[in-house]
């Protein structure tokens, strides 16, 4: 296969916009970087939704036998905290992050199909509003958990026609995601400004390409699952149901055939700005560049064979051959960690506010691994499984994980885009507040589900601490949503402030975005700089370091003709 | 036993469940270790090398060395505990006797529990608001055949440290060992709809000798 036989693409700028300003020039927008914007921002609302969403809950269980909502409410309100948590939030800011970096970051000028960008992000909106509107069905919204496992979702039992919306809903993101995938993995492939080979892809990009894959083949298998369950809901089919010879496994088996790369695919984008946020601040090129790459592909290539850990207890898989593989994916999650650590070993760290998001991350997540490897384990996760000691676990990945993540994000590259800088001082406050209201809601947790307390209940008895651990973690909730409050007030007294001209490079960061003016031009850049390493915009300004660090394609190469790499 | 309170799981009251407790710190203490060395590790690089002067970074962008001892560690950690701990751990507990002392069929319904023991007429149905209780003899096997009619639950007794889950279409089936006499809670612990919360059931270990008695009561003894 000879790829450098392929003619070189010529990169033409698409006519400029016709509409420049006002609501129809967002409605008619094809720049990734609006889409990129109307990602993050339509994630973000629905962020604050499903948020509000956790307080219901959490002043339900504040209390033993709490009154505040019942069974049937809170059951609504946790099927939607989950589904507008995963499928609204976390995976889509991701998605709009990278729709915003990736032609930034390879130096490109836009997406490679801007209209198919578009109608990626308007199905990922309309989606979300046909989950909501489930609320206002007959019968209200679905409530058979974000996971909807057959027959409990089945026309037998949730015979509303909010869980059909909630299904439509998501086959619609789903197949937005599906669209986003192909657009992210072409554009990163034959969009890459000359100098900028694969090795010098900025992590974040090279994750977003993992993630990319883990989309194309995790989402088909979702909307397979999903369609067959509209065709036994609404077609008279039986595909799920055990009383004519369906299957309710099967359900189980589609579902998380999806649902296990999906849980990477929402932390696969944040390990890139993570790794972003640390090797800026810590004023050095990334450790283990190569290391921290294959780390990531052998995420994406394990989580394919790991699903049937969520089905520990069925008693219908091979439980050992799906440990072992999980197992597998903690090596590949530790690699990260080291070069984590390997970065900021020597380095010249400043604790900026994303720097602690991203610090914040870093105990947080290890706390989720270091659980994550005892459910793995299937005498362990007999206990564990549907108890709040996996409530608790999946918290510290997704919530300490990726929201951490999201908000070092927003406070890294919120200069970049808007062209003003948030607080330092009240982003700092709210750190502290989101990092010890994080962990006085989720850690108690952890005992509770030794305890016995199961997930998904809207009450519980008043057993001995049961009481207690669930007010603390009750209070833990009010301290972050004070955090986010004091977050929203951020943007909105910093984006008042008016601070003249921003600089391209306020952080000292090292990837192309930085090259470029804050908030960009419209087609992205008006000059590049030499692209001689994988940190241009470093080089440029540190012309004296540049020359320290070796680059990592002729040291690999140099590597791989002495025997060093196979 | 200061250590396991420190921990905080519920006394195990099955065989099978002083295996898993076992295993349970085993992991846990492990993780701990590795969570405090990494924060170590953490915390001293921010503390060691934050920019306070205008020292420059040192530009290391790789040793080798130092990555691959990264990945052999962990690996090997994992592996050791896959193959030492784990994969030996749930061949035990999902073994299965060819002929059990006692045999109890559970159904799961919404929003309880059904107890039938084969061969002695035996039925003990519950409803949401009225626990059922599960009898069972100390020292013996007991085989559970699990079921469910309606909807996917599973079936969990904290004190045993073990669920399974009943799936309609299929039956489950599993080996407890109780080895504690006294009265437990259970529940359900996969989600199935309104009641969900309310599906608990106890659960209660007699004596041998006792659990015979009651047997031949056919379930009408009056447990006290």
């Amino acid at each position: 296969m000879s790829i450098t036989a392929a003619p070189p693409i010529r990169i033409e700028p698409s006519a400029p916009r016709l509409i420049k300003h006002g609501i129809v020039s967002w409605l008619c927008a094809t720049d990734h970087k609006r889409i990129g914007l109307l990602y993050m921002s339509t994630a973000f609302f629905f962020f604050i939704l499903a948020g509000l969403l956790s307080l219901v809950m959490r002043t339900q269980l504040a209390q033993p036998n709490g009154t505040f909502v019942d069974a049937h409410v809170y059951n609504q309100v946790f099927t939607l905290h989950g589904t507008a948590m995963i499928f609204l939030f976390v995976a889509p800011f991701g998605f709009g992050l990278a729709n915003y970096l990736i032609p930034l970051q390879i130096g490109g000028p836009d997406m490679i199909f801007p209209r198919l960008n578009a109608v990626s992000y308007w199905f990922f909106l309309f989606g979300g509003i046909t989950v909501f509107s489930g609320l206002a069905a007959q019968g209200g919204g679905a409530s058979a958990g974000w996971f909807a496992y057959a027959p409990l979702s089945g026309i037998q039992i949730s015979s509303g026609a909010g869980q059909d919306l909630w299904l439509i809903g998501l086959l619609m993101t789903s197949v937005s995601s599906i669209m986003t995938g192909i657009n992210f993995i072409t554009t990163t492939l034959l969009y890459r400004a000359p100098g900028m080979t694969m090795w010098r892809l900025p992590i974040f990009t090279w994750e977003m390409l993992a993630t990319s894959l883990m989309i194309l083949m995790a989402f088909p298998p979702l909307a397979t699952c999903f369609i067959l369950l509209l065709v036994d809901r609404r077609m008279g089919g039986h595909i799920y149901d055990p009383t004519m010879g369906g299957s309710a496994i099967l359900y189980q088996h589609l579902f998380w055939f999806f649902g296990h790369p999906e849980v990477y695919i929402m932390i696969l984008p944040y390990f890139g700005v993570i790794t972003e946020v640390i090797t800026t601040f810590s004023g050095k090129p990334t450790f283990g560049y190569f290391g921290l790459v294959l780390s990531s592909w052998a995420i994406a290539t394990l989580s394919m064979s790991v699903w049937a850990h969520h089905m520990f207890t069925t008693g219908a898989v091979t439980n050992p051959f799906f440990a072992g593989m999980s197992f597998l994916i903690g090596v590949a999650t530790g690699i990260k960690f080291w070069n984590w650590i390997g970065t900021m070993w020597q380095g010249a760290i400043r604790l900026t506010t994303p720097m602690l998001f991203a610090l914040g991350f870093l105990f947080n997540f290890l706390f989720g691994g270091v659980t994550g490897m005892m459910v793995a384990s299937p005498p362990i996760d007999f206990h564990a499984e549907d108890s709040y000691f996996l409530v608790s676990h999946f918290h510290y990945v997704l919530g300490g994980g990726s929201m951490f993540a999201i908000f070092a994000a927003i406070y890294f590259w919120f200069p970049k885009v808007f062209g003003v800088m948030l607080s330092e001082k009240l982003g700092k406050i709210s750190f502290w507040l989101m990092f010890v209201g994080f962990n006085a809601t989720f850690f108690p947790m952890i005992f509770l589900g030794m305890w016995g307390m199961p997930r998904r209940v809207y009450t519980y008895p008043n057993f001995p601490g049961w009481g207690d651990l669930n007010f603390i973690a009750s209070a833990g909730a009010a301290v972050m949503s004070l955090a986010v409050i004091i977050f929203l007030v951020n943007v909105y007294v910093s984006s008042l402030r008016h601070v003249g001209k921003m600089a391209d490079n306020p952080w000292d960061g090292y990837s192309l975005e930085w090259a470029t003016s804050s908030p960009p031009p419209e087609h992205n850049f008006e000059w590049l700089p030499p692209i001689r390493s994988f940190r241009p915009a470093f080089d440029m300004r540190h012309p004296e370091l540049a020359s320290q660090a070796k680059d990592y394609e002729k040291r690999a190469m140099r590597k791989f003709k002495e025997g060093k790499i196979t | 036993m200061a250590l396991a309170a420190c921990a905080g799981l519920p006394r195990p009251a099955t065989v099978q469940g002083h295996w898993m407790a076992g295993n349970w710190y085993t992991f846990w203490f492990t993780g701990a270790a590795i969570y405090a060395f990494t924060a170590a590790l953490i915390v001293y690089s921010v503390a060691r090398w934050r920019k306070r002067s205008d020292r420059p970074a040192v530009q290391l962008a790789d040793n080798f060395l130092i990555e691959i001892v990264g990945v052999l560690i962990p690996l090997a950690l994992v592996l050791g505990l896959f193959f030492m701990l784990t994969w030996p751990l749930e061949n035990k507990v999902d073994r299965l006797v060819a002929t059990p002392d006692v045999t109890v069929n559970v159904t799961a319904f919404r929003w309880s529990w059904q107890f039938a023991y084969p061969g002695h007429d035996i039925r003990i149905l519950g409803t949401p608001t009225t626990e059922p209780q599960l009898v069972l003899p100390a020292g013996e096997t007991v085989q559970i055949n699990l079921s469910s009619i309606d909807v996917d639950h599973a079936f969990w007794i904290p004190a045993f440290l073990y669920k399974k889950d009943a799936i309609p279409g299929y039956v489950n089936r599993f080996d407890i060992n109780p080895d504690r006499i006294g009265q437990y809670w259970g529940e359900c612990a996969e989600f199935c709809g309104l009641q969900h919360a309310r599906m608990h059931f106890t659960v209660r270990v007699l004596a041998r000798d006792q659990f015979a008695r009651w047997l031949a009561s056919h379930g009408k003894l009056a447990l006290r």
